[in-house]
């Protein structure tokens, strides 16, 4: 769904990704220095983390899958 | 090691549980916080700018070309947040080129159904080819660029603005009646960060309800919420911004915008609409075909005869080098293949929903504050948009003349001296959603509002017995579930106080939406399908009370901007709503 995993091997720290994206879907890893789809629910699929990624480590799918509503909790 | 060097040390493993449990209810924060955790980090300034987009731009620039200490907030970074790297026309009024005055303000007053402000189009005759140049200065067209919005940073970097990025401004602090500044949080670790400036200017953008197929889920009204709560008045909440989306991907905002992304920015010139067609939504009511296969961006439906755009006369020029709407000619956002009507559900229409001005140049009615671009209701357009490129360059055009004003009344001002107690109670606001031990997560509550704000049947095609229960509804998350939001970590707490942004913004659109009882443009009262001169050339404004109740006026637009009355209703208006001229006797 939307945002995928960050490619691990290609990824180089840079952070761009974590600046770039508006929803504030990426985190470094503070053990690997590698970047992490944190938040991957709240991507948007606009795709400026891969137009921006120097390396290709970026991939994205077309589609989301909705949450599952539940009473409270 | 302290609570906060470990949520520090522990930060990804936070986010993962936070991460699992977003979309819980009611639930135990399982990682709160106690307010010290999170520092503050105070800095003055003599002009506080809040969003990085083409109105915060210039704003910002304009400002510390005065010499003054000038701040700009961003909630993600410059360039890369809000709509602004998606914009890619920037309407130009240029004589030279064939642009005629009578004729742009005949159309634009069309397509706004005359409910727009022909001062703030004055301010576009006088100012926009001006902020057009400073663009290209800046280096807007530079092609060694990866995208051209980076050079709106770039400019705010040379020019010696400082930046505080990747930060959510939640609230504006107050002094005496008047606004010294603001306050909110880093993204990037455990801080609140204040701002305590002599002046301040609102640039925080539009927002829709997070909806899926345009990229403005990064904005949520927060500039509007906050101004609100400052006392400001607000206005436009009853138009609608129509976009469709992909109806085999309905969440792909890249298949739908990425000529947008790619084009490079470009002049546009005239008032040629480009708003979108509200008889799509009243196909979906009748039960209608509503998708098209139709490639190339056209109106889905192939158009009808109801259209936005229906009033307005050509417009001279015409956009060099293909305009904003890329090789197909149609609105922005619109990919091949069938379409389905709900992307960004809660937008208004540019340059017309946010904090009324006082003056022509953004103030905001509340001492120390201005406001600019779509966090603005200059009303340069009004019931529905009024030609594509207006947005990028209204933005310019009242982000400069709002920085400016806020620049001369910071040279004049004396440093607000803000006690530690206010700031104290200003912080624990920031970071209640942080510090509470349970509570409900701020993505179930954000569900709640999606299906009670998004069907078509609540803001696209209205009536009371549906407005209402909504409203309710509304009121009663407000009431009873932004006081128990709890965040877990940062970008939890940005979740808890864009949800309650955007809880406000609903409640001003559902009661806007009731108290326009007539149809104009984007707003369509099923039980009211027709304009009504007589009482509605007016504007909507809502007030806080002093009982902290939503109060709503209108306020009648100048008799001379007024539509010739003598001209037969059809003419006047040639968009049809259902069933109108029955409705007027007139058939």
């Amino acid at each position: 769904m939307a945002i995928q995993q960050v490619d691990q091997r290609r990824c180089i720290g840079c952070r761009t990704c974590v600046v770039t994206c508006p929803t504030d879907v990426f985190r470094l890893d503070t053990a690997t220095k590698r970047a992490l789809a944190a938040y991957p629910s709240e991507c948007q699929i606009c795709h400026m983390c891969e137009n921006y990624c120097p390396v290709g480590a970026i991939t994205i799918t077309s589609d989301k899958a909705m949450p599952i509503v539940t009473c409270w909790a | 090691m302290t609570r906060r060097d470990f949520l520090k040390a522990a930060g990804v493993s936070v986010a993962a549980l936070s991460a699992a449990k977003l979309f819980g209810g009611f639930a135990e924060n399982v990682a709160v916080a106690a307010t010290e955790d999170m520092p503050l980090s105070r800095t003055g300034a003599d002009v506080l700018v809040i969003g990085g987009g083409y109105a915060g731009v210039f704003a910002a620039v304009a400002a510390r070309a005065k010499g003054l200490d000038v701040v700009l907030v961003d909630k993600g970074t410059v360039g890369r947040s809000g709509m602004t790297p998606w914009a890619n026309g920037f309407n130009v009024f240029d004589k030279a080129k064939g642009d005629d005055r009578d004729e742009m303000i005949a159309a634009v007053a069309a397509s706004s159904e005359y409910v727009n402000n022909r001062d703030w189009l004055d301010a576009q005759f006088d100012d926009s080819k001006a902020r057009w140049e400073e663009l290209v200065e800046w280096g807007i067209l530079d092609a060694k660029l990866r995208h051209p919005h980076l050079a709106l940073r770039d400019k705010l970097v040379e020019s010696g603005v400082r930046l505080l990025e990747r930060t959510a401004v939640t609230d504006l602090l107050t002094k005496d009646g008047a606004v010294v500044g603001a306050i909110g949080f880093s993204l990037d670790g455990e801080e609140t960060v204040a701002v305590v400036a002599k002046a301040t200017v609102l640039c925080a953008g539009a927002g829709s309800y997070k909806a899926s197929g345009f990229p403005i889920q990064g904005l949520t009204f927060d500039g509007d919420a906050m101004a609100y709560r400052a006392g400001a008045t607000i206005s436009g909440k009853e138009f609608t911004d129509f976009h469709f989306t992909s109806a085999a991907h309905p969440a792909d905002c890249w298949a739908q915008w990425e000529p947008m992304w790619v084009s490079g920015v470009s002049q546009t010139h005239g008032a040629q609409g480009g708003g979108m067609l509200l008889s799509q939504a009243f196909s979906v009511h009748a039960g209608e075909k509503v998708t098209s296969g139709s490639p190339g961006g056209g109106p889905p439906g192939g158009g009808g005869a109801s259209s936005g755009a229906g009033g307005a006369p050509p417009a001279g020029g015409g956009p060099p080098g293909g305009g904003a709407g890329g090789a197909s000619g149609g609105p922005p956002g619109t990919s091949s293949g069938p379409q389905v009507l709900g992307a960004a559900t809660g937008l208004g229409i540019h340059k017309a929903e946010g904090v009324w001005p006082a003056d022509l140049t953004g103030a905001g009615g509340v001492p120390g504050l201005w406001a600019a671009g779509d966090a603005l209701a200059s009303m340069l357009c009004g019931a529905s948009y009024a030609g594509v490129g207006l947005s990028s360059s209204g933005s310019a055009v009242q982000g400069a003349r709002a920085g400016e004003a806020a620049a001369a009344f910071a040279a004049d001002a004396a440093a607000p001296a803000l006690s530690a107690a206010a700031l104290a109670e200003a912080r624990g606001a920031v970071l209640a959603p942080r510090t509470r031990e349970s509570g409900f997560s701020p993505n179930w509550v954000l569900q709640l509002l999606q299906n009670t704000m998004f069907p078509y049947y609540v803001l696209y095609v209205k009536k009371p017995d549906r407005l209402q229960p909504a409203l309710d509804q509304v009121m009663f998350l407000q009431e009873h579930m932004v006081p128990l939001l709890v965040a877990s970590d940062v970008h939890e707490l940005k979740l808890a106080h864009e949800t309650a942004s955007m809880l406000l913004n609903a409640e001003m659109k559902l009661r806007a939406s009731l108290f326009r009882t007539e149809s104009r443009g984007t707003h369509y009262r099923e039980d009211h399908p027709a304009r009504d001169d007589k009482n509605w050339l007016a504007w909507v404004l809502l007030q806080r009370r002093a009982d902290g109740g939503m109060g709503l006026r209108k306020q009648a637009i100048p008799e001379a901007w007024k539509p010739d009355q003598s001209t037969p209703y059809e003419t006047r208006y040639p968009q049809r709503f259902p069933d109108e001229l029955a409705f007027l006797g007139l058939e």
